[in-house]
């Protein structure tokens, strides 16, 4: 563990050696992470944690002061550059497992809320995991028995067809026939040379790579609810306390872009060549992962790009509109929800909305292993049948 | 009157010796600069008002740290009011003018002459400046008050025939709160601050309904949260609670909320009257009319006044009685003041 300590300390000591200038940016907060920054070269370790701390906080509220997209680069540059600073002030205090654990909180907050230094925060975040991995404890099998839970009690919307399924589709078929003509597919016997299908299964699998890291987690049962909210946890007490048992409300980690943040976790998994029939050239696809208990809801909905959603533990139960039928499905009027439907496909209250009776749906049960194509601008709603991780790629 | 401050010390603001934030304590500095008749606070300064009119400064200006200075106002002063944000202090003058000190090129600039009056568009030639009553900035917020009138300087957002009896302002939100008992917040909503049940921003003050016909005494805006009391001397909060500032639990496995965007009325165990409130950027702290002090909110900096072992507090807690330094004080607290990341009591003979 000292050994990589030291390593970590080592490769954060260039960057917090380059020169930089916050001035323009505030000049009080530069003042103060100056001071931190010469304090930690002395042996005056606490007094320069407390000043980066107050930085770092300081930042978060600028970030929560006016529209995200209207921060200054720079804020969020110092966020990173700070996190960089705290993260070597941690490492340098102490060095026992509850210490790194707090390290890689505060590294993953400046992986989550910075744009600057990904590279080194990224790098030591992997380091530490591996430490941490060194006194990991295993605890009871926690596999995720689906087998049981798998398509009974739900009461399935019978309105409409179900997705055509291929087998492995070729390039051309997939071209003409489905991403030319906009129409949703659902493919299997693609994602057996994934590693996820086989090692995900086992959640400890998760916890033991990158339990310690911070990742984001919806509360409640849908985006558009009053009552929903979002917070950052482990991804262990995610897992433990929000996966494998139920809580009393609903908790998701939905549309996180999890294997940025995590590069081990994306050996995993395999971007679906269908992906590169993209107009753009050389594009990467937008990767995300979903993952939660039984019952996650994300409301009916489109988005802007095309979307493969592959299963790789679990399933999920999806209901799929024609861009045709937007009018019927009642989009909110808010600026934020347009793209939501105010409808629920499962209750439909038709004295409200009546104009939805005329709709037809498409559906499919999205099981392990398979993929299902939505055309950019399909409405869906997604609900998992059981615990679920899935990966989505959008591309254009 | 005396002070106990207590908070944020990172930039030296309440003590030049030490680097730590500091618990309740006694401020040490009225012998030379005279009595205290307000005090206010920006993230990275305090600012004392005497009442010779003197601001006395700590904390950093311009890249430096000074260390309870009295500020050249080039006679200017002596001041009757001040306010602070990381900008800039506003302060208003024996004769209703109201100053602005920047505080990176230290240069005293008048606000009155710029604000924006819709009668200027008349030809009287002697037209009268208005009277500035009221000031209150944050950071993003700079706000000034006529008699019935109010400035987001230097334009003019509200007009009544009735009297302004209070402006606040947080991080995004406007507060005003009338002689009628009337309260009407603009700005934006994000965090429920508004208190209209809505998350839309509002472009002008719009009157609060839901506290309609009864009558607010006193209000007060955090960062993103806003209190008010009514003449039942019952304490509403609203907007958001991130860190317990609401009073009310934030954990929402255990029912608690996040945010409230509609005024939510705070319970005590006991009967309890609440006579002021004044709202940090993320703590709050209420006094009753026994003259208890009770707190909640973050607290990593001691803005509470006290050490906790949890870096926030989402229930009022009673001050008065977890201070050691309040304990045993037996002066009147006359106003409380919170502010950025600090607090501060003033202190009766």
């Amino acid at each position: 563990m000292k050994i990589i300590v030291d390593n970590v300390l080592q490769h954060l000591e260039s960057s917090l050696s380059a020169e930089f200038d916050y001035r323009n940016v505030h000049e009080a907060l530069d003042f103060l992470f100056r001071k931190s920054l010469n304090d930690s070269h002395t042996e005056n370790t606490k007094v320069a944690l407390s000043s980066v701390e107050a930085v770092l906080e300081k930042v978060w509220e600028s970030f929560h002061t006016g529209s995200w997209a209207d921060v200054p680069d720079g804020m969020r540059k110092l966020y990173s550059h700070a996190s960089l600073l705290k993260t070597k002030l941690l490492l340098k205090t102490a060095n026992d497992e509850r210490m790194l654990k707090k390290t890689i909180k505060a590294i993953d907050m400046g992986l989550l809320m910075g744009n600057a230094f990904r590279n080194e925060l990224t790098i030591a975040a992997s380091l530490l995991c591996k430490a941490l991995q060194q006194t990991f404890v295993e605890v009871p099998v926690k596999l995720c028995d689906n087998s049981k839970s798998n398509n009974n009690s739900y009461a399935f919307h019978r309105i409409g067809d179900h997705v055509p399924i291929l087998h492995q589709p070729s390039l051309e078929t997939f071209l003409r026939d489905y991403l030319k003509s906009k129409k949703p597919i659902k493919i299997t016997g693609n994602m057996e040379h994934w590693p996820a299908i086989n090692k995900w299964k086992d959640l400890n699998y998760l916890i033991k790579l990158a339990g310690a890291r911070l990742v984001p987690v919806e509360i409640g049962s849908s985006y558009a609810d009053a009552d929903w909210s979002q917070k950052l946890i482990t991804l262990e007490e995610f897992i433990n306390i929000h996966v494998v048992q139920e809580g009393e409300k609903s908790t998701y980690l939905a549309q996180h872009q999890l294997f940025n943040q995590i590069p081990e976790l994306k050996d995993d998994i395999r971007v679906p060549e269908y992906c590169y029939l993209a107009d753009v050239d050389g594009e990467e696809p937008d990767i995300n992962a979903w993952l939660g208990p039984k019952g996650t809801v994300s409301p009916t909905h489109y988005d802007p790009k095309n979307n493969f959603l592959a299963q790789v533990v679990g399933s999920k139960y999806i209901i799929l509109y024609d861009p045709k039928w937007s009018e019927y499905l009642y989009p909110y009027d808010d600026k934020f929800l347009k793209n939501t439907a105010q409808v629920d496909p499962v209750k439909p209250d038709f004295c409200q909305f009546p104009n939805f009776s005329h709709v037809k749906a498409m559906h499919c049960i999205l099981n392990e292993g398979e993929m299902l194509f939505i055309p950019s601008g399909w409405w869906h709603r997604v609900e998992s049948l059981s615990v679920s991780f899935s990966v989505s790629f959008w591309w254009m | 009157m005396g002070m106990f401050w207590c908070g944020f010390n990172g930039f030296n603001q309440l003590n030049i010796e030490s680097n730590v934030d500091l618990d309740f304590h006694a401020y040490g500095n009225e012998g030379n600069h005279g009595e205290i008749l307000q005090v206010a606070f920006s993230w990275s300064t305090a600012s004392i008002l005497t009442n010779s009119g003197k601001i006395v400064m700590s904390g950093l200006i311009n890249q430096k740290i000074i260390n309870f200075e009295i500020l050249d106002d080039l006679g200017y002063g002596p001041f009757k009011s001040i306010s602070s944000s990381e900008s800039n202090i506003l302060a208003i003058d024996s004769i209703g003018n109201c100053w602005s000190y920047s505080k990176c090129n230290l240069k005293w600039n008048d606000i009155t002459s710029i604000l924006q009056r819709e009668e200027q568009v008349s030809v009287s030639e002697n037209q009268s400046q208005p009277s500035i009553n009221h000031i209150c900035c944050s950071d993003t917020i700079h706000l000034a008050a006529t008699y019935n009138e109010i400035y987001s300087i230097p334009t003019k957002i509200f007009n009544s025939k009735f009297k302004v009896t209070q402006v606040a302002c947080g991080f995004e939100h406007i507060v005003i709160l009338m002689e009628t008992g009337c309260l009407y917040t603009q700005g934006s909503s994000s965090r429920g601050q508004l208190g209209h049940g809505e998350l839309n921003e509002e472009d002008y003050p719009r009157l609060l309904i839901s506290l309609d016909g009864i009558r607010v005494i006193n209000t007060s805006a955090g960062g993103w949260h806003t209190a008010a009391i009514t003449e039942y001397n019952d304490l509403y909060m609203w907007g958001w609670n991130h860190s317990g500032q609401l009073g009310i639990s934030n954990c929402p496995e255990n029912g608690g909320i996040i945010m409230a965007p509609e005024p939510v009325l705070i319970n005590w165990q006991e009967e309890t009257d609440i006579e002021q409130v004044s709202l940090g950027a993320r703590h709050s702290m209420v006094l009753t009319k026994n003259n208890i002090l009770w707190g909640c909110g973050w607290n990593a900096h001691k803005q509470l006044g006290i050490e906790t072992y949890q870096l926030t507090c989402d229930r009022m807690i009673n001050l008065s009685n977890l201070s050691p330094l309040l304990k045993c004080n037996l002066r009147k607290i006359v106003k409380v003041v919170c502010g950025a990341w600090n607090s501060a009591l003033l202190l009766g003979k």
